[in-house]
C-alpha cells in the first residue's frame, strides 16, 4: 500500500508542491487521508486505537510517542534515513562541522533539501543523530559491557579505543567540535555524553560493580566532567600527531583509571594502583585488543587494513 | 570585565622610527627602544591572536599594527610561529610578574594560586578562548603547542618538584611526570573551553578552575593530602566552591 507520506517523503525536488510540508502537515495527512487503516474518508473514527499514527488525541494513555514506529516505517524510508546519515558521518569526517551544509548532504545523498529538513530536522540535529548513530553502531558491534570488575573497565577502554584508531578523520572533526568555541550546545551536548555511554553509564555501571563510591549528583557530574575532558583532550593527542595510534590506543585504558580515581573504593584503589604501576613498568596495561572492524573505517588507516603497528 | 582583546586601548608609544618628538630623543636605536618595539610587537601580536585567532593571524597585519617592516619582524623575532610562541610566553611571564611568589608547601597554596590564575583568565576571553582553539587543533604548529602545553604546570613553577619537597605528593617515574602534565593540560585547556563557549560562568569558571591540579596530581598524592583533596572535593560538592574567588587581579598594564 503506498502511503502519502511516502509519496511527499520520496519525491524529487520537481515534485515537491507545495514545496514545504511540515511534519505535522504530512501526519495529518496521513491519519486523515491515506493511513493504512484509515477509513479514506479524511475523518478518524473507531480505528483510532489501532491506528499505527495516532495523534495526541487518541494515543493510549501511558505510551509514549515513540512507541510507535510514525515516521521511518517503511524498508524504503529506513534505507534513505541510513543512506543520509552514512552520508552526514562522512561529510563530518571530512570537512568537519564548519564544512557542514544541508546543500551538500542533499546533493550526496540524493534527496531534495526539503526532504531532509522533514525527516530529520535542522542541520544541528542532523548533525547531531549523526554523531549519535555513529557511536550507537560502534557500540553495536561491541559485546556487551557488564563492568564487573576494574580490570573489565580497562578492557573496555581498550576496545573503544580500537574503534576509534578506525576514524581518524572522524575523530579529529569531533575533537574540533568538542572544543569549540561556537559549537551548537546540542551537537556539544551529544558528544559530551559519548564517553560515558561506551561504558552503558559510566557512573552507574562503576557503582554497580562497588568500584566507586556513591556519588552525589554534583560528585557525578564532577567525575564525568573530568572523563570526558580527558577523553577528548588523549584524542586531541593522537589526531594532532602528538601520539601514534598504538601510543593512543596503550594510554587510553589510563583515562579511565585517572577519572575515576579521587572517588575509587578503597578496594579498587589498590588495584587501580597495581594497573597503574604495570602502566608505568611496561608502558601498557592490557596488549590492545582487537576491535571490530567498523563500516566507516577511514580506508588508509592502518587498524582498518589489519596492519600492526 | 576587561576584554583584553577589545577593551583597553594600547596607550601610544613614541615610535623610534618615525620623527623626532623630543621625548625619546637619543634613544632611537639604543637597546631600550628596542626592547620597547620588541615589547610593542609582541603585545600586538598578543592583540591579534585575541583578535582573529591562530588562522587570522598575518605577518602583514601585524607589520600593520605594530607600524613594522615586515622584514624587521623577521630579523627581531623569527617566524610566524615563533613570533606567536613568543607572544604566548610573553603574555603568560606579564601575567605570572604580578602573581606573589608560590612556594607551594599546602594544597590551599595550589588551590589558592588555581582561582587567582582563573581570575586573570577570566579578562582575556577572546585570548583565552583563542589560545583554546589552538591548543585542541589538529593542525597546531609544535612549537606553539609546546609553548602552550606548558602553561598550566608553570603556573606552579616546577609543580612536581614543589609536591613533592612539601610531602603532598611521592616522587613520579617520569612516564608519571608526562601524564600528570597531560592530565593538568587537558584538564585546564578543557575547563577554559567550557567557559570561553559560554557553558560556564565567569563565577562556575573561577570556582571549578582549582580542581584541575587537584584531580591532575591527585593519583600522586600522599595518604594526607589525599584527604585534604578529598575534602576540598566534597566542599566543592556541597558549597559550589573549593575557597573564596577574592577580587579579580589587576592585568599587568596593556596586557
Amino acid at each position: 500500500m503506498i502511503h502519502a507520506r511516502d509519496v511527499f517523503l520520496s519525491a524529487k525536488p520537481t515534485e515537491c508542491y507545495p514545496p514545504c510540508y511540515l511534519r505535522s502537515d504530512i501526519r495529518r495527512l496521513t491519519v486523515r487521508g491515506a493511513g493504512p487503516r484509515g477509513r479514506g474518508n479524511g475523518i478518524l473514527t473507531g480505528t483510532a486505537a489501532r491506528d499505527p499514527h495516532p495523534t495526541s488525541a487518541n494515543r493510549p494513555a501511558g505510551r509514549t510517542r515513540t512507541d510507535f514506529p510514525r515516521r521511518y516505517d517503511s524498508v524504503a524510508m529506513q534505507s534513505r534515513r541510513a543512506r543520509i546519515i552514512q552520508q552526514a558521518q562522512q561529510m563530518l569526517a571530512e570537512n568537519g562541522v564548519e564544512g557542514f551544509t544541508i546543500n551538500e548532504l542533499s546533493r550526496r545523498a540524493g534527496v531534495a533539501q526539503q526532504t531532509l529538513y522533514n525527516n530529520l530536522g535542522h542541520k544541528e540535529a542532523i548533525i547531531g543523530a549523526a554523531i549519535t548513530e555513529q557511536h550507537n553502531l560502534m557500540l553495536a558491534a561491541l559485546p556487551p559491557f557488564n563492568g564487573e570488575n576494574l580490570a573489565a573497565f580497562i578492557d573496555r577502554a581498550s576496545l573503544i579505543s580500537g574503534c576509534i584508531a578506525q576514524l581518524r578523520s572522524y575523530a579529529s572533526a569531533m575533537v574540533g567540535v568538542f572544543f569549540s568555541p561556537s559549537v551548537d550546545p546540542g551537537i556539544q551536548a551529544r558528544l559530551r555524553a559519548l564517553p560515558s555511554q561506551s561504558y552503558g553509564n559510566l557512573i552507574e555501571t562503576a557503582r554497580a560493580a562497588d568500584i566507586i563510591r556513591p556519588l552525589s549528583d554534583k560528585e557525578a557530574d564532577l567525575l564525568t566532567t573530568h572523563f570526558e575532558h580527558l577523553s577528548y583532550g588523549l584524542v586531541s593527542d593522537w589526531t594532532a600527531g602528538r601520539l601514534t595510534t598504538e601510543e593512543y590506543r596503550d594510554e587510553a585504558p589510563t583515562i579511565t583509571l585517572y577519572a575515576l580515581y579521587p572517588y575509587l573504593e578503597p578496594h579498587a584503589r589498590s588495584e587501580a594502583d597495581r594497573l597503574i604501576a604495570t602502566f608505568i613498568q611496561a608502558g601498557r596495561i592490557v596488549p590492545p585488543i582487537k576491535a571490530p572492524v567498523l563500516e566507516m573505517a577511514d580506508p588508509t588507516d592502518d587498524v582498518a587494513q589489519g596492519k600492526t603497528r | 570585565m576587561t576584554d583584553l582583546a577589545r577593551g583597553k586601548p594600547i596607550e601610544p608609544e613614541s615610535d623610534e622610527w618615525e620623527f623626532d618628538d623630543g621625548a625619546s630623543s637619543g634613544r632611537r636605536y639604543d637597546s631600550t627602544g628596542m626592547r620597547q618595539r620588541r615589547a610593542r610587537i609582541l603585545k600586538e601580536a598578543q592583540l591579534l591572536l585575541g583578535e582573529e585567532g591562530i588562522e587570522g593571524f598575518t605577518i602583514t597585519k601585524l607589520s600593520r599594527r605594530a607600524d613594522v617592516a615586515q622584514r624587521t619582524l623577521y630579523n627581531s623575532l623569527g617566524s610566524r610561529e615563533e613570533i606567536i610562541g613568543r607572544a604566548i610566553s610573553e603574555h603568560y611571564a606579564s601575567l605570572t610578574r604580578l602573581l606573589p611568589p608560590f612556594a607551594g608547601r599546602t594544597i590551599d597554596e595550589y588551590v589558592n594560586r588555581a582561582s587567582l590564575i582563573s581570575g586573570f583568565v577570566v579578562q582575556l576571553r577572546s585570548y583565552a578562548s583563542a589560545m583554546v582553539s589552538v591548543f585542541f587543533s589538529p593542525n597546531v604548529d609544535p612549537r606553539i603547542y609546546d609553548r602552550l602545553n606548558q602553561i598550566p604546570e608553570q603556573a606552579y613553577g616546577e609543580v612536581l618538584a614543589l609536591m613533592e619537597a612539601a610531602g603532598i605528593a611521592r616522587p613520579p617515574s617520569d612516564r608519571e611526570r608526562v601524564l600528570a602534565a597531560r592530565r593538568m593540560s587537558h584538564l585546564s585547556y578543557a575547563l577554559v573551553s567550557d567557559w570561553a563557549a559560554g557553558r560556564l560562568s565567569d563565577d562556575e569558571f573561577r570556582a571549578r578552575s582549582p580542581l584541575c591540579p587537584l584531580w591532575a596530581y591527585y593519583p600522586l598524592m600522599l595518604p594526607e593530602a589525599r584527604a585534604h583533596a578529598d575534602a576540598l572535593f566534597e566542599r566543592f560538592t556541597r558549597e559550589g566552591l573549593v575557597c573564596p574567588a577574592g577580587d579579580l587581579p589587576t592585568l599587568p598594564d596593556g596586557a
